[in-house]
């Protein structure tokens, strides 16, 4: 478990450039009557607490054939404001890792801290985006976004839903429902939901997962974007998408498989917007698929 | 809207040839079997004036709302028990089915002996006839819910009743729709069934009964028409009431994961 920086020196923006955003003029979010005094997002040290602590989590689960260990003694901070990536392939217990810090597997061994306190339940703190969008169909876009906020005011609301819809670029579909949305749209909906309640950790479950290969580009800059846009945002995204980690990352943490287990840390310090091509965008691809030893020359043996 | 009244005019097509072929048979050689259709209109009419068809009309309605109201309100609950609890299910299912192999009208001759051969025998058969369906699919409407909508509810930390309420109600609704189409046309077929147990019973059928009994064939037609009218208006209301608002909403998309695109 090494932590190794790759520090991008000096990125020009240009590569892909940018695709025509129709909600580059940033929306004003009005300040939420929910929130609380938050950590302004942290670029560099001085590093304050974690804001997510996870101590020698382990998590078993009894399935027909026996125990299958789902993470063994897994141990992460994550720091207020940071975008961090789980990677790995199938099987790797990163969506049972992203469960259990959103409080739906509440059986394990270890410890997740949120702020020091164990997390026991979900809880307004945290936003979960599941990889299928999970809009629920019989409300309209508008009501699914506000879907957490029924103990506020209507006017309240409609407010917070508004400007929600508008950072997702979404404003013209308030009233649409979701089978008329397409699937990028349909999971813009989903982060907007899971925004509204105004959460300090976004908790995203493979969120582009589901998506054709250029709305999934489309979606990683949004994504960048949002986060951006909401000062203090911490994200735990897990992904098997390696470029998609390394374009959206501050770190990456490897997960292997069977049972999952941290194999490395790598801190991404490229400036942002990161472009794609750039050599040293590869060089970290290239050190991520050797952890994955997807490099290495197969051998062959061929038998005439 | 033009559409719609295409539709309509379609519906109608085959009816309407019907009548007119009817009324071109009868008018050569009329059959006391077959009278012509303009008989039984104005046998109708003639129910209407004197005030005999609204008596009749309300009497079977009063037995016909009643039960059915008994019958949904128990499958419904009983269909959201079975549906949201394992025990409850485990417990009441398979007797829920067993009870169900019984042809309803097994069910008269006990029913007879029990409540006579009066209103409540015929209310508690009606309250049979539209429990089951109604019943089994609220519960196949509980069971479908995916997963995923619940755990959205758990995210956004709702009660237990709050996640029935905003989230496996609606989710089930369409089930639940279904299910009220089934018990109500099925409750209006056992109306009239237990309305036969007995002659001048007071009810829609007794214009059905006067006609066999004085060999008036064009009001046994008549009684026939009424009754099928009446269940097609009531089918009609219904489905009218559930596309009110997104009180349903369509079933189709059920799984997002099928909209992905």
């Amino acid at each position: 478990m090494d932590a190794t920086t790759y520090s991008l020196s000096r990125l020009e923006v240009s590569g892909l450039g940018r695709i025509v955003d129709p909600t580059d003029s940033a929306p004003v979010l009005p300040s939420l009557p929910t929130s609380t005094s938050k950590p302004t997002k942290v670029v560099a040290s001085p590093a304050p607490g974690p804001k997510l602590s996870l101590r020698n989590l382990t998590k078993v689960f009894q399935g027909g054939s026996g125990e299958v260990m789902a993470l063994q003694h897994v141990s992460l901070d994550v720091r207020p404001g940071e975008f961090v990536s789980l990677l790995g392939a199938s099987g790797c217990g990163k969506t049972t890792l992203l469960r259990i810090i959103a409080g739906l597997e509440r059986d394990y061994l270890g410890e997740a801290l949120l702020d020091g306190k164990r997390i026991e339940r979900p809880g307004k703190d945290r936003g979960v985006v599941f990889q299928d969008h999970r809009l629920l169909p019989w409300l309209t876009i508008e009501e699914n976004v506000g879907f957490g906020l029924a103990h506020l005011s209507r006017k309240e609301r409609t407010e917070i839903v508004q400007s929600h819809l508008a950072l997702v670029g979404l404003a013209g579909f308030a009233k649409s429902r979701p089978s008329q949305l397409s699937g990028g749209m349909a999971q813009r909906a989903a982060i907007a939901r899971a925004l509204a309640t105004d959460p300090e950790i976004l908790l995203l479950d493979e969120p582009l997962g589901a998506l054709d290969a250029l709305t999934r580009l489309y979606m990683q800059e949004e994504l960048e974007r949002i986060w951006k846009e909401k000062p203090g945002l911490t994200v735990v995204m897990v992904t098997h998408d390696v470029d998609e980690a390394i374009y959206l990352s501050d770190r990456i943490v490897l997960l292997s498989p069977r049972p999952g287990r941290i194999k490395r840390i790598l801190d991404i310090s490229a400036a942002r917007p990161r472009s794609r091509e750039d050599a040293e965008f590869n060089g970290i691809k290239r050190v991520l698929l050797e952890e994955f030893q997807l490099l290495h020359e197969k051998t062959v043996e061929y038998v005439i | 809207m033009n559409a719609k009244a295409g539709v309509i005019a379609k519906g109608l097509v085959l009816p309407l040839l019907l009548v007119a072929a009817w009324t071109a048979l009868t008018s050569r050689h009329e059959s006391l079997l077959f009278p012509s259709p303009q008989k039984s209109v104005d046998a109708i009419v003639d129910l209407w004036r004197s005030r005999t068809l609204q008596g009749y009309l309300a009497t079977s309605l009063r037995r016909y709302v009643l039960g059915l109201s008994i019958g949904t309100a128990l499958g419904f609950a009983t269909g959201t028990l079975v549906g949201s609890s394992r025990i409850a299910e485990r417990f009441l299912l398979p007797n829920v089915h067993m009870f169900r192999q019984v042809p309803l009208v097994g069910w008269i001759p006990l029913l007879i002996v029990w409540f006579g051969l009066g209103d409540l025998s015929r209310v508690v058969l009606i309250a049979m006839a539209s429990l089951f369906p109604i019943l089994l699919n609220t519960h196949a409407g509980f069971r479908q819910i995916p997963r995923g909508y619940l755990e959205v509810g758990e995210v956004f930390g709702l009660s237990g009743w709050e996640k029935v309420r905003r989230i496996s109600l609606p989710a089930a609704l369409p089930w639940i729709r279904t299910g009220s189409l089934l018990s109500l046309s099925f409750g209006w077929t056992i109306l009239v069934a237990s309305e036969l147990l007995t002659q001048s019973n007071g009810g829609l059928t007794d214009i059905l009964d006067t006609g066999r009994e004085r060999f008036r064939m064009e009001l046994v037609n008549a009684g026939i028409v009424v009754l099928g009218l009446l269940g097609f208006a009531f089918n009609l209301a219904a489905t009218k009431i559930w596309s009110i608002g997104s009180l349903c909403w369509r079933s189709q998309n059920i799984h997002p994961s099928n909209e992905t695109g």
